[in-house]
């Protein structure tokens, strides 16, 4: 284990969150909020003071192989997550340490799920740095050193986008590290600002605007008003409906419109699925909720919004989740199973993965009933190297036990096992639904103490794709 | 710049480490999935699994958008196909390994038509490697600079020298030839000298020195100055069948032994003046039948790495005075710390050097950024010779007056066509080219990042 580099990038990586801190702190002493500047202050002192050290020691660099690379993102993101907890605890707008740490972690891994009651009472400060953790870990905060820091230089880096890019394969965009991870963070930051400029056009304030887009791109789906996006009015949803289509595709496409490869974006098998699933299952919920809605065009608005912000795994909501049918309901569980294109800032397993299993499964049943035919499993025109099939088919066993063991660990505190489950899959999907929404009897900050630990962990595994998390728990990872 | 590498082997794996650690743009295509896995996992390039050769491979890999292709598969005829296509495709540059005798010879017919702006063939210049160290065994490396009119070589420090224990500063006071002593590799660290460093023996120096001035310096030192007349090679591949006319020419007496009948009798027709032995070189009877003890130099050119250095040692307890050992892993040098005065050839750097060198040379259109490089001191140290130009700084000052960076030393300066070994009174001028030494890593893009 190459301990002193794993040391000096978490060192590098805490000092970007003391960065990402500044803004908040900024606004909590424009708005003269005592406790906001205290939570922050506290925040960014401690922050800085564990990260520069570890940061700035010098220690000869070595390369670092693939277990390094998943235990440094996994150490990663636990470590941002607790300190990212103390401007909530701090400032006082989160009393207890646990529920501090759940709203943070929530926020990084783009889950989305609140734990503060009442949100538009919470200090501006506050709620900025909820939605910056939103976009920061929308697209990965080591990503997002890989792009700024030259460690991209040093052999091994390639498995630190691996262990964080959300999708069975990893791939760059263009040969050098350095200039994809820009390019992803250029796309990324680009469509921020794009989605800013069309929601403050619209007449919504800038601070809303600022933090409906953070959450939006990231796919995480926090809100500064109570009731979500419902009170926001068409516009703003609509807007909002079209970020959240676009970041639940792949930014490789994106590169292809910039590269001008239309071919791939055609090829893209995972694309065709993703239109298909979304149209689906909003013609069902049509015809479902037909006769609710006072007109055509409101019913295609709700109907499409509610579909794209789950299978996004944003969870934002337009209207009130009684509306919907227990049906409608039962279909975007499904959703928030597949997620949305793997490549893109959303949760879930990723449609490639159910693409995959679909094909792995449907040629069990070809080789049994031809016993010695030879299949290849296909995807975007290439042929899925059989290693990658059998760790997809590894991720699933573990997401599904991660879901039943969840649901078995929540039903201490009187949950039935569904409930239980739905949260789970909520968690492990970085959706966020249930949990806040008032489908649930019960929150989350009345959960006892084992419950919401396992909750924090599906929503690391969630975010990064089960391996990376696991890999810091295996014995034979600590060996040498 | 842009480049795509056709053959990810050993050759293709060495040049995109390098060329990725100088900030390029590598694509590497195979067709072997675990070879470019492998590579996609270590080193910071694209790779694409396909034929090289094939027009839509090329496609996906963006040739028609690229600067460079180097085409370096085991196959000569792919990777001509390779460049044929890449240039109809648009890009402008390319190098292509061809190994085989028969079309290396047309190739000067060939060379316009398929559009290849360089062909490589690494035996070939383990051959030319190989000769030109024959002609002054003392020399465990020599490499070139200023169009052949300086040279950096390698010496070891034995026993008896007149350079153990010696301080640099009095050197010219003992030697009569001038010549500086621009690195020094002591127990596998390198260092660069100043006036105060005192040499001792088992030290592996690197000596600059105008080309003309060579041989004095091996008389001055009480080296062996006289050529390798009688040469045993060992292993009648592709690189002794390059190596036998240039020896012949030269009027050496060649004994080569080799195991495969039918590839001894090819040579005994081909080479009539050649003695062919068709028999085991590793079998150390067999070597001293013919007479090892008696040979100026021995050659061990085999296929199999181990199997050359085993006859290496051997050759050296026999007191044979001059070695070339063959090595296609250099990583086994490093083991072999202790044999100091042995001269190891790898046609496989050879030829990665070789061709980062013209990468080099495509960069500069003008400014003063590297001409050529080499690599001193099993890679190190280096050596850089960049133009001077208008824009370089401290021009015409006294060097004694010029403050380097620490590390950085300046070797040799070609003034109008007159090598320089430089002292504290000489100057840079414009239009000269100078050489500078310095340890590996340093970065050094253009002449003025040396100064302090």
């Amino acid at each position: 284990m190459n301990f002193n580099t794993i040391r000096k990038t978490v060192g590098i990586i805490l000092c970007i969150e003391a960065a990402f801190m500044l803004p908040s702190l900024l606004l909590g002493i424009a708005d003269g909020d005592a406790a906001a500047i205290k939570g922050f202050g506290i925040a960014i002192g401690a922050v800085l003071a564990v990260g520069l050290p570890c940061g700035l020691i010098r220690s000869k660099d070595a390369p670092i192989g693939a277990r390094d690379g998943f235990v440094t993102v996994a150490m990663a993101w636990i470590i941002i997550s607790l300190f990212g907890a103390i401007p909530f605890y701090a400032s006082g707008v989160i009393p207890s340490i646990s529920n501090a740490v759940f709203e943070t972690i929530s926020g990084f891994t783009t889950t989305g799920a609140t734990i503060i009651e009442d949100v538009e009472a919470a200090p501006r400060a506050i709620l900025l740095w909820r939605s910056v953790t939103n976009w920061i870990g929308g697209m990965g905060v080591l990503v997002f050193l890989l792009a700024i820091a030259p460690v991209a230089r040093e052999s091994g880096s390639m498995f630190l986008l691996r262990a964080e890019f959300p999708g069975p394969m990893a791939a760059k965009l263009v040969p050098r590290l350095r200039q994809s991870a820009k390019l992803l963070y250029e796309i990324y930051i680009f469509m921020t600002l794009v989605q800013i400029v069309l929601l403050c056009l619209g007449g919504i304030p800038l601070f809303d605007s600022l933090n409906i887009s953070l959450c939006t791109v990231s796919t995480g789906g926090f809100s500064i008003r109570n009731d979500s996006m419902a009170s926001y009015g068409a516009y703003a949803q609509n807007i909002t409906l079209v970020f959240m289509t676009l970041c639940s595709m792949s930014f490789s496409l994106f590169y292809c419109v910039v590269a001008r490869e239309f071919l791939r974006i055609r090829r893209s098998h995972e694309l065709r699925v993703f239109v298909a699933l979304v149209l689906g299952v909003a013609v069902l919920m049509g015809i479902d909720s037909f006769g609710k809605f006072s007109g055509f065009g409101e019913g295609v608005h709700h109907t499409l919004f509610q579909v794209i912000s789950i299978i996004s795994t944003t969870c934002y909501v337009s209207i009130d989740a009684g509306f919907w049918s227990p049906f409608v309901w039962a279909m975007l569980t499904v959703l928030m199973i597949t997620g949305p294109m793997s490549g893109s800032t959303g949760g879930g397993m990723k449609l490639s993965r159910v693409i995959i299993l679909a094909k792995s499964t449907y040629r069990a049943i070809a080789k049994t009933v031809t016993p010695n035919s030879v299949h290849l499993i296909h995807l975007d025109g290439e042929i899925v190297e059989e290693e990658t099939v059998s760790l997809v088919g590894s991720f699933a066993i573990a997401y599904f036990m991660a879901v039943v063991l969840t649901g078995v660990v929540l039903s201490i505190n009187g949950l039935s096992i569904g409930d239980g489950m739905l949260a789970a899959i909520s968690g492990l999907g970085n959706v966020g639904y249930g949990i806040d929404s008032n489908t649930f009897t019960m929150g989350v900050s009345n959960l006892n103490i084992l419950s919401k630990a396992v909750l924090c962990f599906d929503m690391f595994l969630g975010r990064l794709e089960v391996f990376p998390m696991l890999i810091l728990f295996a014995p034979a990872t600590w060996k040498n | 710049m842009k480049i795509v590498i056709v053959g990810a082997g050993k050759i293709g794996y060495s040049l995109a480490e390098e060329l990725a650690n100088e900030d390029h743009d590598i694509t590497v295509v195979d067709v072997d999935k675990e070879k470019v896995k492998m590579l996609s996992d270590t080193l910071d390039v694209m790779t694409l699994c396909g034929n090289g050769a094939a027009i839509s491979t090329q496609r996906e890999a963006n040739v028609d958008d690229s600067d460079l292709l180097i085409a370096v598969t085991a196959q000569d005829e792919l990777n001509m196909l390779a460049c044929i296509v890449a240039r109809k495709l648009g890009c402008k540059n390319t190098i292509a390994r061809v190994r085989n005798r028969e079309y290396t010879e047309q190739l000067y017919v060939l060379k316009s038509e398929l559009g290849l702006s360089m062909t490589i063939n690494p035996e070939m210049l383990a051959a030319k490697e190989i000769y030109r160290l024959l002609q002054i065994p003392a020399f465990i490396k020599r490499d070139t600079f200023a169009e052949g009119k300086a040279e950096i070589v390698e010496l070891f420090i034995g026993e008896n020298s007149p350079l153990d224990g010696l301080r640099l500063a009095d050197m010219h006071s003992r030697i009569r030839v001038h010549v500086l002593v621009c690195a020094v590799l002591r127990d596998e660290k390198v260092f660069i000298p100043d006036g105060n460093f005192v040499l001792c023996r088992g030290d592996k120096i690197y000596v600059t020195a105008p080309a003309a001035a060579l041989v004095e310096l091996t008389h001055e030192l009480h080296l062996r100055s006289k050529k390798s007349k009688n040469v045993l090679i060992v292993g009648g591949g592709r690189i002794a069948e390059y190596l036998a006319p240039m020896l012949i020419k030269s009027g050496s007496s060649i004994k080569l032994i080799e195991m495969k009948r039918s590839r001894c009798e090819y040579l005994a027709e081909k080479y009539p003046e050649m003695s062919v032995i068709c028999s085991d070189g590793s079998s150390q009877s067999v070597l001293k039948m013919h007479n090892i003890r008696h040979m100026d130099a021995v050659l061990p050119l085999t296929n199999m790495d181990e199997e050359n250095i085993i006859i290496g040692m051997f050759a050296r307890k026999m007191g044979v005075p001059q070695l070339l050992t063959k090595i296609n892993r250099l990583e086994y040098g490093e083991i072999l710390g202790d044999r100091g005065a042995d001269s190891l050839i790898s046609p496989k750097s050879l030829s990665t050097h070789a061709i980062i060198r013209y990468v080099r040379a495509m960069e500069n259109t003008g400014g003063s950024a590297v001409l050529t490089i080499h690599k001193l001191a099993d890679g190190s140290a280096e050596a850089l010779e960049f133009a001077v130009t208008d824009a370089t700084q401290h021009l015409h000052e006294k060097l004694m007056d010029i403050r380097l960076k620490p590390g950085i030393l300046i070797a040799c300066i070609n003034h109008m066509g007159k090598i320089i070994i430089p002292g504290g009174q000489d100057t840079l001028c414009s239009g000269d080219t100078v050489v500078i030494v310095t340890t590996a890593g340093r970065d050094i893009l253009d002449l003025n990042d040396i100064f302090a």
